[in-house]
């Protein structure tokens, strides 16, 4: 795994940007910044495919193909679609999304060089309600969520095993208490929670902050930081905390919950895919159309697998 | 030097996180394991629990870990008869074991072959912890040197007949089985086997390896059943409507979270018939039983703490065993512990509050304008001034009085005439005041949680005390541990029992802020409780508001509202969306049902109520004591559970007649 470059990008820029071979993107009409996203995905990929990852039936679809997310049907996938580069709308593509289009490019015996781009918002869409009592209810970003498994990343966890859980914040607190919550002490013995800070805009790290002061307040949990538009650093994030599962050590299982930004989120669905594939404990938000509001800049992350 | 721990984190090992399997030491018999029989014949038992409850150790006291325990001082054979093995479901891992990822059928079998592995790693650790086990009256016993019969080696294929052997080959089997679920079609099915077969197998020959473990069988215990998929729900209803004498099944869920007990077949599990079940939250709150375990529970964490504990009565080694509970229920001990713990966390009565109330200028004041407006709306202003109508002599008829006079049903000229005869000839047990039921009898708790909710940084006192602990938190130890932990926490700091080094005993002030403290953090915590915790925290926020309104009425002609009820056929006409919040509710404990017909003659069994937890009643500043309730139509639910905010708005107005309402215009805009 080698990061090559992850930049702030000018619409200049972007223009000078090689071709890649596909462009992957997902959900258009979301709101401003997927507009946006999706069209300059469009104009930089030789081909453009829609993919939607429906995680009650574990089906990935690509254009008008599918695939069930298994390693098998996932190598086909690959191979289907051949590819030197791909890119990889981040913006509008979820993190089970992400984590198997690399998975299944993981296969192929020649990885492609694969870029990401992603859209900062002008502004998260706040609830309406005059009085938000509770912290971690400020934004209203998605319409439910659902703890199904990525088939690939739910390794089975066993009575022997314990589990070191990290999960990245952002602003929807309640999704990592809510994970904790139902574990109720049958695997997890260790949480280290990733904010990202530096954030895309000042104040943006107090929202997650605020959004989670009650996990603080009552676990023991580790903190950590990494920047919120930095894959690099939280894929190093889950590195360092692999290797230091020994024998020795409390835990033996690494979980990773990405809850946090996407830049984050494409740091964390990296790791899962070429590394040993460590549980993932996702819930599948389901986006809001127009949560945010928008176009504030663009980052281009780009990485090469082999 | 190793430092104390501070008092206050005695009461933070208050979740199921990290539970040895070996739970004796920290388990409290409950005093219901005397009165009823628990696990005692071969049926299957569900135990209903909800969150905190304290459902998990329970299961975890009656499997291998706690039973062989080395802390326990004398084991008896009898224990071979039945041997617990506990299983948790990885959920995640179990819910790709579905027919659409696996095929049809394929799935079940699969299932069946996880727990059929679960369960055969915990025979093999049960059998290590008897080899191990140092008080088996018995003597010792080398359980795993049985030779494994020749059906289970054939079922298994077993490279040999012996426990080392079957240990290693569930381990593969596992792994088998993990890579197969992630990959069913590039991997090799897994050679099913069924828990029912392999299991009974396995006591079969165990039965015959020593004479003392001829009548051995195992008792399953499935927690957390209703995170099963239906499918895996069917298999273990199957083990359950067919039991053995090698096997019995149990399950434990939430309260409310499955209803159907269907089996693979058209039969489904039927209560008394195949099942018993054992309601943890019923049983730990009869009589006074709640009170009793708190303040061991208390006691007990002070002991681990190191803390002085001079109650002779109270001794904690014989909390583990339930061979102790006689002498834990004579009234002389149960009585002593908790007037221990009494003295800690002491409390006034509601007398004595208001008493003080009237030593306090804000509260007084309050009172004091109350009665004004009393009078104002009964057109007495000029009769008598409202300064003159409060009295040290009878504070609580003081106190009342302002709700009294602020009600168009009762002539204000009566009431005065009443409470003046009452500051000439003083109180009496006939008077309208102090009588029987009375208008103190039935407004002093309302009148002052009115006055306080005005005040809102003053600490309400009427939260404080051990027993008001017990009725906030009950049935629920995780919360009143929260309790205890703030409590101590605002009192002592981060001291140790030896920097204290006298007796604990917490102020009034302090036992409250906590309480609200608490509540808050609860109030917040209920985001987190499920799938919908979101909308159920917009539920439990619109209901506690709306009791909060009912208390802000001065009149408080219906006081210390907390409840509803609903008319049960009304309730079917609920949305689906509506029902599944209400259900979710109850779930997770924000809400409670009560088939409550105790003294009410004209009790009505199609009607139920509904409460809402009580832990929340600091939060919204209302009474914890269960005593007025309103009657809701489906329709009104239905806006509180799941219609906009004005439309909830509306109905507020609507249900609390806000004429009395202090400063209605000033208050409705911020009340969601």
């Amino acid at each position: 795994m080698r990061f090559i470059r992850q930049d702030l990008i000018t619409e200049q820029e972007l223009d000078q940007l090689p071709q890649m071979d596909i462009a992957f993107t997902g959900i258009e009409d979301l709101d401003d910044r997927s507009v946006h996203s999706v069209k300059r995905s469009r104009r930089l990929g030789e081909q453009c495919l829609r993919v939607h990852y429906d995680p009650k039936t574990c089906v990935i679809e690509v254009g008008d193909k599918q695939y069930r997310a298994n390693d098998g049907e996932l190598e086909d996938l690959s191979r289907d679609f051949k590819a030197a580069s791909i890119l990889i709308d981040a913006t509008t593509l979820d993190f089970a999304e992400i984590a198997l289009l690399l998975h299944a490019y993981s296969f192929c015996s020649k990885k492609p060089r694969i870029g990401f781009l992603y859209v900062e918002p002008v502004e998260y869409v706040r609830r309406t309600h005059e009085d938000a009592t509770v912290d971690g209810v400020a934004f209203d970003l998605s319409s439910g969520f659902a703890k199904y498994p990525i088939p690939p990343f739910v390794g089975m966890l066993g009575r022997k095993d314990s589990v070191h859980l990290i999960a990245f914040l952002g602003f929807e607190g309640g999704r990592l208490t809510r994970v904790l919550n139902e574990d109720d002490g049958q695997f997890v013995r260790r949480v280290t929670i990733v904010f990202g800070i530096p954030p895309f805009q000042a104040t943006w790290d107090l929202e997650a902050l605020m959004a989670n002061s009650r996990l603080m307040q009552t676990s023991e949990a580790a903190v950590k930081f990494c920047g919120a538009n930095n894959p690099k650093a939280a894929y190093e994030v889950l590195v360092r905390a692999h290797a230091s599962l020994t024998a020795a050590s409390e835990c033996n299982r690494l979980v990773v919950s990405p809850f946090g930004t996407k830049p984050m989120a494409i740091g964390a669905a990296l790791y899962c895919a070429t590394q040993k594939q460590p549980r993932v404990w996702f819930d599948h938000p389901q986006r809001k159309k127009g949560r945010t509001t928008g176009v504030h800049c663009v980052h281009w992350y780009e990485v090469d697998m082999s | 030097m190793i430092s104390m721990p501070a008092i206050a984190d005695a009461f933070l090992k208050n979740r199921a996180d990290n539970l040895p399997p070996d739970v004796f030491p920290e388990f409290i018999v409950p005093p219901f394991f005397q009165h009823i029989s628990i696990f005692k014949d071969s049926k299957s038992v569900r135990v209903l629990g909800g969150r905190g409850c304290g459902k998990t150790m329970f299961l975890r006291y009656f499997c291998h870990g706690s039973a062989f325990s080395i802390k326990r001082a004398e084991i008896r054979d009898d224990e071979f008869s039945h041997i617990g093995l506990y299983f948790r479901p990885d959920t995640g891992f179990c819910s790709l074991i579905a027919p659409g990822w696996l095929g049809e059928q394929t799935d079940g079998f699969a299932f069946s072959h996880y727990l059929t592995l679960n369960l055969l790693a915990e025979v093999c650790q049960a059998l290590r912890n008897i080899d191990e086990a140092v008080n088996l009256a018995g003597g010792p016993l080398r359980a795993c040197d049985v030779r494994l019969g020749g059906k289970l080696v054939k079922l298994l294929q077993l490279a040999e007949p012996t426990i080392d052997a079957l240990e290693v080959l569930v381990d593969e089997r596992l792994a088998e089985l993990d890579l197969w679920v992630r990959n069913p079609a590039r991997c090799e099915t897994p050679m099913f086997v069924h828990f029912t077969t392999i299991i009974t197998a396995l006591a079969e020959d165990l039965a015959k390896h020593s004479p003392r473990l001829k009548m051995l069988a195992f008792r399953v215990f499935v927690d957390e059943f209703e995170n099963l998929l239906p499918r895996h729900r069917e298999i273990v209803c199957d083990a359950i409507k067919h039991p053995s004498q090698r096997m019995a099944v149990h399950i434990a869920h939430k309260r409310e979270a499955v209803t159907d007990f269907k089996t693979s077949g058209q039969e489904r599990v039927v209560e008394m018939h195949d099942i018993r079940t054992i309601d943890i939250e019923t049983l730990i709150v009869r009589e006074n039983d709640f009170e009793v375990l708190a303040a061991e529970l208390f006691l007990f964490r002070l002991f681990q703490a190191d803390g002085a504990v001079s109650c002779a009565a109270f001794k904690p080694e014989l909390l583990h065993d339930t061979a102790h509970l006689p002498y834990r229920s004579t009234p002389a001990y149960r009585q002593a512990v908790v007037a221990y713990v009494k003295q800690i966390l002491p409390e006034l009565r509601a007398p004595e509050i208001a008493a003080l109330a009237l030593k306090d200028q804000s509260l007084r004041r309050r009172a004091i304008e109350m009665i004004k407006k009393g009078l104002e709306f009964q057109g007495l202003s000029d009769v008598v001034k409202a300064e003159n109508l409060i009295s040290e002599e009878v504070p609580e008829a003081s106190i009342v009085l302002g709700a009294v006079l602020n009600r168009r049903s009762q002539s204000g000229e009566e009431a005065l005439r009443i409470f003046q005869r009452l500051l000439s000839d003083g109180r009496s047990k006939s008077d309208a005041f102090y009588k029987t039921g009375g208008w103190v009898d039935n407004n002093l708790y309302g009148c002052l949680f009115h006055l306080y909710a005005g005040l809102p940084k003053r600490p309400n006192i009427l939260y404080s005390g051990f027993s008001r602990f017990c009725k906030i938190a009950a049935p629920n130890l995780r919360f009143f541990q929260e309790l205890c932990h703030s409590t101590l926490l605002l009192a002592y700091q981060r001291q140790s029992a030896d920097d204290i080094g006298e007796e604990l005993r917490v102020d009034l002030g302090i036992q409250a802020t906590a309480a609200l403290q608490v509540s808050d953090a609860m109030f917040e915590d209920v985001l987190q409780l499920g799938p919908y915790g979101d909308r159920l925290l917009d539920f439990a926020r619109r209901l506690g508001s709306l009791f909060e309104a009912y208390n802000r009425r001065r009149s408080q002609s219906e006081p210390e509202i907390n409840h509803f009820s609903i008319n049960r056929a009304d309730a079917f006409q609920l949305s689906a969306a509506a029902q599944t919040i209400l259900r979710e509710a109850k779930i997770w404990s924000v809400l409670w049902e009560s088939k409550d017909t105790k003294n009410k003659a004209d009790s009505d069994a199609s009607q139920y109520e509904l409460i809402l937890n009580t832990i929340y009643a600091p939060h919204f500043k209302i009474s914890y004591r269960k005593r007025r309730k309103i009657t809701l139509t489906a329709m009104q639910l239905d806006v509180i559970l799941i219609q906009s905010d004005s439309q909830f708005e509306t109905l507020v107005k609507q249900l609390v007649d806000s004429q009395d309402d202090e400063d209605t215009a000033k208050k409705s805009g911020s009340l969601f």
